[in-house]
């Protein structure tokens, strides 16, 4: 059955004594495209997660997976990676994953060898027989994305999935959500290091105090907060560039300088006139990037309110 | 069985059974308990046979020779500190006196007994001891002087040896069970230490597997494993796999144990009945239906509470003082087998005895010394299936959030307010 939004998440609120975890949050994610839930420590986003996952009742609101209420049974079409993720430090390498299969409902036969399969693909076969604990930290974190995967599940949720890692085993994750994008999951990231979710995310949702604050595709939100700012390269009289109609401001003095216009109308009278008072050697439109998107609407750094005090 | 919980039992198992660590305990645990056992036994020997010896001082001389053929005819004589006559070298009484006691005291010997006309014709001796708590000295001596005194009165009478030896013949005690089941008449010393072991053991290995639970789920949360799992797997689910899988290895363990104790002891104990049947410790038939009973039953309830401390702390530390306060429930009733043994079937027995958490030690001790009625049995197993059921109850609520809880460790006001969320 194919559902054009496998994850659809409505209006769900979870409170604790003291404060609001999440408020009345809602976004839907499309089939084949990957979702970036963003914001700073503390801000819920665990809190959603654990919630989509059943981990944690939200107080109103509802969960669908693949059309489905998220109830046991869906979680079981999900693979899930925590922030917060372990194995069991004595287990041997093949019977951990067989045991990660089969509570995810594999059999221990099909488990084994798909088991068998993705140690070959990743490179571990000859760790099968060891220990985990004999393991290296990239090794480690490996198996457990082996784990997450090895139900072929067709929602990946993946809570702060890059962080521990060091920049190879990143690109290797990296690569390997990608594929999974492509083979049409939907995939659920959190994160708050803005340049990953910038390579992956198609869409993103940024989580502020428990609440949703932006949300939008990737290109449109970036468009909505680049304005009209182009980066100029030349030589001449800055105070000139400045006195153009329709400029609120040039930033940067020697190289690049920025140039902010009123509004998008302006742009093709300010390049001519800039091209009479100043020698331009290249006009690029500024893009603003996710982080300092992020900076804006989060309003600087946020003291993290800690996931502890959400679980 | 639900077939998500099935893998992690068998997880829980299998990763245990296949430790060495499994193996060492299982092959260490009897012998501990027999060390626990044996010990002071041991010890009490050790200190017995001390070697110092009691003078006497027999002012008259013709006592003496009487009280060494009386010590020398015992059976234990080997633990009875040897007796010396004391020369009396023409010294006044009060003389020897200062001279035993400062030789008393300087541990050369344990001390003397003084035997003048007086004490011969009052029947009254008196025992100057180093140290005068040393009940076993006093009482073994007290015993062989008053038989002493009668074959001296006897003889001192004109009676003859032999008629005295018959008159003052030993009298054999013995305490068994009343029962009309000859096979119950077990000794009654045996069968007391029988119910003791059965007792210990029903404690030892309850706290042994309850620390077993809490390990593996502060290990499953220091490792942070626990997330990953309660995705798929409900924090009931795994508790409850945990609780099984772990019982599973305990009922493996106690059938390793008795199918060696059964195997090993086999030869002696046909050897003994064959010989001497009625010394044969014997477990009474309801003792065995009802071991493994309030063994599970015990095992639920604690194996819940453990589980539920696992859950709330992050480390051994900070769990321990919940840890005590657990193992506690489980040291009272072991301090109150003494009064239940004395009266099995008095109020008080019978009270503390359906109190759950004391149950599985205090019923099945009473059911080892005498089987208690039948419909306290059945109460006793109806409160404690009860409160199992309640215990699991409040503890999967705590389970469920404690699990993802990491950091600091949660104050008692915190761990309640997590019973009411949803």
């Amino acid at each position: 059955m194919e559902v054009e939004f496998p994850i659809e998440v409505k209006n769900i609120s979870k409170r604790y004594d003291k404060f609001d975890a999440v408020k009345d949050l809602s976004f839907s994610v499309r089939r084949g495209t990957v979702f970036g839930l963003l914001g700073p420590n503390g801000a819920g986003k665990t809190t959603t997660i654990r919630m989509i996952m059943n981990i944690i009742v939200p107080d109103s609101g509802t969960i669908s997976i693949l059309g489905k209420p998220s109830t046991d049974s869906a979680s079981r079409v999900v693979g899930y990676l925590p922030e917060e993720r372990g194995l069991y430090r004595k287990m041997k390498v093949l019977d951990h994953l067989v045991f990660l299969g089969e509570i995810r409902g594999l059999k221990a036969k099909e488990a084994r060898k798909r088991s068998g399969e993705w140690l070959e693909r990743l490179s571990l076969t000859q760790w099968s027989g060891k220990k985990v604990e004999e393991l290296s930290k990239g090794m480690q974190q490996k198996l457990q994305f082996i784990g997450c995967v090895i139900h072929e599940p067709e929602v990946l949720i993946l809570d702060e999935p890059f962080s521990g890692l060091d920049p190879v085993n990143a690109r290797t994750f990296k690569d390997l959500f990608m594929e999974m994008k492509q083979k049409g999951r939907t995939l659920v990231l959190s994160t708050h290091v803005m340049e990953q979710a910038e390579k992956l995310c198609d869409e993103i949702g940024l989580i502020n105090r428990s609440k949703m604050v932006l949300q939008g595709s990737l290109a449109e939100v970036k468009s909505r907060y680049s304005g009209n700012r182009l980066l100029l390269q030349g030589e001449g009289d800055v105070n000139r560039l400045r006195a153009i109609p329709g400029v609120l401001g040039v930033h940067g003095d020697e190289g690049v300088l920025e140039v902010e216009l009123a509004s998008d109308l302006a742009r093709a009278d300010f390049l001519r006139a800039a091209t009479v008072v100043f020698n331009l050697e290249s006009v690029v439109p500024h893009e603003a990037s996710l982080d300092e998107i992020f900076v804006e609407v989060v309003g600087g750094p946020v003291e993290g309110l800690g996931e502890e005090e959400v679980a | 069985m639900n077939s998500v919980m099935w893998p992690i039992l068998k997880r829980e198992y299998s990763s245990r059974i296949r430790t060495k660590g499994f193996w060492i305990a299982t092959a260490l645990f009897p012998l501990l308990t027999l060390g626990f056992t044996m010990l002071p036994r041991f010890l009490a020997e050790r200190t017995k046979s001390s070697p110092e010896a009691i003078r006497v001082v027999d002012v008259n001389g013709d006592f003496f020779p009487v009280l060494q053929g009386v010590l020398d005819s015992r059976e234990e004589s080997s633990d009875e500190p040897p007796i010396e006559l004391e020369p009396i070298n023409g010294r006044s009484l009060a003389e020897i006196q200062r001279e035993l006691n400062d030789e008393a005291q300087k541990g050369v010997i344990q001390g003397y007994l003084i035997v003048d006309d007086s004490g011969l014709e009052e029947s009254e001796i008196v025992y100057y001891a180093r140290n005068p708590s040393s009940a076993i000295t006093s009482d073994s001596m007290r015993a062989a002087l008053r038989e002493a005194m009668t074959k001296y009165r006897l003889t001192q009478l004109g009676v003859s040896g032999e008629a005295i030896d018959a008159a003052v013949k030993r009298v054999g005690f013995d305490v068994r069970k009343a029962t009309n089941d000859p096979r119950d008449q077990a000794s009654g010393i045996s069968s007391f230490f029988m119910s003791i072991a059965l007792a210990m053991f029903i404690y030892f290995t309850l706290i042994f597997y309850g620390v077993h639970i809490l390990r593996g789920v502060l290990e499953e949360k220091s490792t942070r494993i626990v997330e990953i799992i309660v995705s798929s797997v409900r924090p009931f689910e795994l508790m409850m796999g945990k609780i099984l899988g772990i019982g599973a290895v305990g009922l493996t363990q106690i059938a390793i144990w008795a199918t060696f104790a059964i195997v090993l002891s086999a030869p002696q104990v046909g050897a003994l009945l064959s010989v001497a049947p009625e010394a044969m410790p014997r477990i009474s038939t309801s003792a065995l239906v009802f071991f493994p009973v309030y063994f599970v039953l015990g095992y639920f309830l604690y194996a819940t509470i453990y589980a539920g401390i696992g859950s709330m702390f992050n480390s051994d530390e900070d769990a321990q003082q919940m840890v005590s306060f657990a193992t506690m429930l489980l040291i009272i009733p072991m301090m109150l087998l003494m009064p239940v043994i004395k009266n099995p079937n008095g109020g008080l027995a019978t009270g503390l005895s359906l109190f759950p958490f004391f149950t599985p030690i205090l019923m099945y001790l009473r059911i080892t010394i005498q089987t208690p009625p039948a419909w306290q049995i059945a109460l006793s197993i109806g409160i404690m299936l009860v409160t199992i059921l309640i215990m699991i109850w409040l503890v999967s609520k705590i389970y469920r959030i404690g699990i993802l809880m990491y950091g600091k460790k949660p104050t008692i006001p915190e761990i309640v307010r997590w019973l009411r969320y949803t």
